[in-house]
């Protein structure tokens, strides 16, 4: 925990898909605010603060200015703003088929004009050529014979008609007659026609029989009839054009403005109501593109409303779990101010409502002075954090503060652990997490636990020293107190009966006796058990009259449940008192008889066979407990010199031990035993490496038969190698290497301490067991325990003999 | 006094040499991280001894730091007019001293980190 690193996804340590629906929903969001006015700001703003506060570390102050700024800068300029300048879809498309509509009228009514212009001019060329050819027949005989009069008649009846404009006829090159012509005009040489825009101009040679040309006919039709009516008709065509495009314009705007203009209003205000927070459907009436459109729209909407949903739920759930947290959770920067979202429990623990702005520093070390180095400490925590990359996160954690005390409302100053967590931004560390916990009651139940403890202490002490002053009287009161508890028990009537005032006065008698001796002891549980019972004893000896006190069934029930407590409580006290002697329960089964009576009766009868001897002997033997209890108490000390983490357990502490090996016990234990530190039992470190448990376990246990006691540690054992050169180098010859150990100057080590060294240990533990009758093997079991065995020597035949 | 607080700070993992004979155990300095002084030295000059003091630590290590332990905010405030590197604060109460040492020897940490870097 302490070396992790939190992204923002992990912030509060929801699933990524929660956080990436909230990233993901703010460009919907803001994408709906494109259609909303001024008036969708406080929703955006909600919206903004709820996507900073899911964001945790953005949703601090400045952050959740920025993320408004965003969705701000996001938005295009508004619906208000657009209003004065713009032009409704319907009228553009009505304009616009208007415009095109006319445009391609007058070019078909300019085309077809033309096209019955041409028609107009070539029939009229056609017919001023047949007038020619006529015309020209007509005046052959007159140009030939010089018949000007009938030329000029010719002429003049041509001239009278209104489609002719000019007509000249010329002979020998010269102009005879004229009608409308211009002086100087010259004599056409060759037939032809040109056409004019205004006219059309026909040239005909007139020619006699021979044949021969006598002349030439220059004829002129006017065309101003046609472009008259070519006029006529344009202006006519482009009116109705114009017309039709108007009404056509007209039809389109009506039907633009009710088929799609109306229907884009609607979605338009629809999206307005789900830019405010509320339903935005629209009613569908079309079966088109734009009811497709409309469905779009509410299929978006329902997904919108669907994910706001979602997402306040998540967000709610978010807060429900930061508020229901334990540890008081608070954001801050490299400022040390704190942003954004803040627990419920943090408001309780610093005792503020308001927690935005405030500086952690200030927060944790209110009572600071200015020399306080666990505030220094912090500052240059803080500076350093925000200097240093993520990488150096899991070093920097370990100069975090661990620790702070708040002052407290009357119970004194609050404990409270600090655990830190960066929020990474861009693979930066952009902020802290403080996770702050309140451990006062964790305190306060250690401290409890410790009192108890030092409590159980002082007891166990009382009762060594109980044991050490002689354990008969404590074995009478236990007996005592047993018998009292048990009288009370027979005293106590059955069900239903009533019980006299003088039985109430025998069981307070007893009960009264049990508690003082039980305080005397120092045994509160007992004395509890004891007053309770003298409590109930007091009411019911209050109520008695002459006939007694009826007792029923609950009292009685309950009256027997407090006998039987006692019972426990003076169980528990016998366990702790033989759990502070060394003999172990064996200590309820002895006496004191003096020294010199116990041996004088075993140089009487001690050697003799028999069950007299048998019992003499036993008499005389001691509980292993007894040899092992300086070890116990020592060994502590050795393991700590040693710096070794090591444990005693001493199995059948009753055991008995014959006399004469109980005499050398002692200091054949502390011999094996400071041998198992020094040599045996790894460092704790070594220990863990090889997969051991840290703290080492050497084992006494007294043994059956003829096995007295064994001693075996769970170390590394003896370096048989190392001891067979030590042995070598000393010339010492012996098969078995285990025996080696014993001999004298052989040690595995090279330096001597207060514990080993010399090699001396083991000799004087076979020296010191042989003259008691005693001897000692060592053996190692499945390379992991190195065992000990001290047996009873057999006899020699000589000493059988004797 | 000595005894709780050496046994307080051994408990928390510290190698603590506790003496109220400072000068006659001026020897112990230059091994020391910290030494911790309390500001009340009846009969002697404060300053004096203070002064000797560190003219024996910093024969081995030039930055021996001198803290003064008090209780009094004054003495803490005039901690380093009076020849003192620092002060900890509300002596007597051993979880306070427990808390200052380890910030003392965190920021140690700090800088020397800082420094490697």
């Amino acid at each position: 925990m302490r070396h992790g690193t939190w992204t923002e996804q992990s912030l509060f340590r929801m699933p990524p898909p929660v956080n990436c629906a909230a990233s993901v929903l703010l460009g919907p969001v803001a994408s709906d605010r494109r259609l909303t006015a001024d008036r969708s700001a406080p929703k955006r703003d909600r919206v903004a603060r709820t996507l900073a506060a899911d964001f945790g570390g953005r949703g601090s102050q400045g952050n959740r200015n920025a993320a408004v700024l965003h969705l701000a800068d996001m938005d295009p300029p508004t619906h208000t703003a657009r209003r004065g300048h713009r032009t409704s879809v319907g009228t553009r498309v009505g304009l616009t088929t208007m415009c095109v509509l006319g445009a391609v009228a007058a070019l078909l009514a300019w085309q077809l004009s033309e096209r019955e212009l041409v028609r107009l001019v070539a029939s009229k060329r056609a017919a001023g050529e047949m007038l020619a050819d006529v015309v020209a027949r007509d005046l052959s005989a007159a140009l030939e014979f010089g018949d000007d009069e009938a030329v000029a008649k010719a002429v003049e009846h041509l001239g009278q008609s209104a489609q002719v404009s000019h007509v000249s006829v010329f002979a020998e090159g010269k102009r005879v007659v004229t009608w409308s012509g211009e002086p100087g005009e010259r004599a056409p040489t060759t037939a032809s026609v040109v056409i004019a825009p205004e006219h059309i101009e026909i040239t005909r040679m007139v020619t006699a029989p021979g044949p021969h040309t006598v002349g030439a006919l220059r004829l002129v039709l006017t065309l101003r009839d046609e472009n008259a009516e070519n006029r006529a008709a344009r202006v006519h065509i482009l009116g109705w054009s114009a017309l039709l495009g108007v009404a056509t314009a007209m039809a389109l705007i009506l039907t633009a403005h009710r088929q799609v203009v109306v229907p884009l209003r609607r979605l338009v205000a629809a999206a307005v109501r789900i830019g405010d927070g509320h339903q935005g459907h629209v009613a569908i009436a079309s079966h088109d593109e734009l009811g497709d459109l409309g469905e779009a729209f509410n299929a978006m909407s329902d997904s919108i409303r669907d994910r706001e949903r979602r997402l306040e739920l998540a967000s709610q759930n978010l807060r429900d779990l930061f508020d229901h947290m334990r540890q008081a959770i608070v954001a801050f920067g490299p400022d040390g101010t704190i942003r954004g979202a803040t627990s419920r429990q943090a408001h309780l623990l610093f005792g503020e409502q308001d927690l935005e702005g405030r500086s952690v520093r200030s927060l944790l070390f209110r009572s600071a002075t200015e020399y306080d180095i666990d505030a220094q400490a912090f500052d240059e925590w803080l500076t350093m954090v925000f200097s240093s990359s993520l990488d150096d996160w899991p070093k920097l954690q370990g100069f975090a503060p661990s620790e702070v005390r708040l002052p407290g409302t009357g119970e004194g100053p609050v404990p409270v652990l600090l655990e830190f967590r960066p929020v990474v931004r861009g693979g930066k560390i952009a902020a802290l997490m403080l996770l702050a916990t309140d451990v006062s009651a964790e305190r306060a139940l250690e401290r409890k636990v410790e009192a108890q403890e030092v409590a159980h202490e002082r007891r166990l002490a009382a009762m060594r020293r109980l044991v050490a002053g002689g354990t008969h009287l404590f074995v009478q009161f236990v007996e005592s107190s047993a018998g009292r508890i048990e009288a009370c028990q027979a005293l106590l009537p059955p069900p239903g009966a009533h019980i006299a005032t003088s039985t109430v006065d025998e069981m307070f008698r007893h009960v009264h006796t049990v508690k003082g001796e039980a305080r005397a002891f120092d045994l509160p549980g007992l004395e509890q058990c004891a007053h309770a019972f003298e409590d109930e004893l007091d009411a019911i000896r209050a109520a008695a009259r002459e006939a007694g006190y009826p007792i029923d069934a609950e009292l009685h029930a309950r009256l027997r449940a407090k006998l039987a407590d006692a019972f426990v409580a003076l169980d528990r006290s016998r366990d702790l008192f033989a759990a502070a002697s060394p003999v172990g329960s064996a200590v309820f089964d002895q006496i004191t008889v003096r020294q010199t009576d116990l041996d004088a009766l075993v140089s009487e009868v001690g050697d003799r066979a028999g069950a007299l001897s048998a019992i003499v002997r036993r008499l005389a033997s001691r509980p292993l407990g007894e040899s092992a209890a300086a070890v116990v108490d020592s060994v502590d000390a050795w393991a700590e010199s040693e710096r070794k983490e090591v444990q005693v357990i001493v199995e059948g502490r009753e055991r008995p031990i014959p006399a004469p090996l109980a005499r050398v016990l002692p200091g054949v234990l502390a011999h094996l035993v400071r041998n198992a530190v020094a040599h045996g039992v790894e460092a704790p470190e070594e220990r863990e490496a090889a997969g051991k448990p840290r703290v080492g376990t050497i084992r006494i246990a007294g043994g059956l038969g003829a096995v007295a006691v064994v001693v075996e540690d769970d170390g590394r054992g003896v370096d048989e190698e190392l001891v067979r050169t030590r042995a070598e180098s000393m010339q010492l010859r012996l098969a078995d290497s285990k025996e080696l150990i014993f001999e004298p100057g052989v040690t595995t080590r090279t330096g001597v301490d207060g514990l080993a060294g010399r090699g001396v240990g083991l000799d004087a533990v076979r020296t010191a067991l042989a003259g008691v009758g005693y001897a000692v093997s060592f053996d190692r079991i499945d390379d992991r325990i190195s065992r000990f065995v001290i047996f009873e020597r057999p006899l020699s035949l000589a000493q059988v003999g004797t | 006094m000595l005894v709780r607080i050496k046994r307080a700070l051994v408990a928390e993992g510290y190698e603590v040499i506790a003496t109220s004979q400072l000068v006659g155990n001026a020897r112990h300095l230059p091994t020391c991280d910290l030494v911790l002084i309390d500001y009340h030295m009846p009969g002697l000059n404060g300053s004096s001894v203070l002064d000797s003091l560190r003219s024996v630590a910093t024969t081995v290590k030039s930055k021996q730091p001198f803290y003064v332990y008090t209780s009094d905010s004054m003495i803490a405030l005039k901690s380093r007019e009076l020849g003192f590197d620092g002060a900890f604060s509300n002596k007597g109460d051993d979880e306070e001293l427990v808390r200052q040492v380890r910030a003392y020897f965190r920021i140690l940490d700090m800088r020397e980190a800082r420094e490697s870097t």
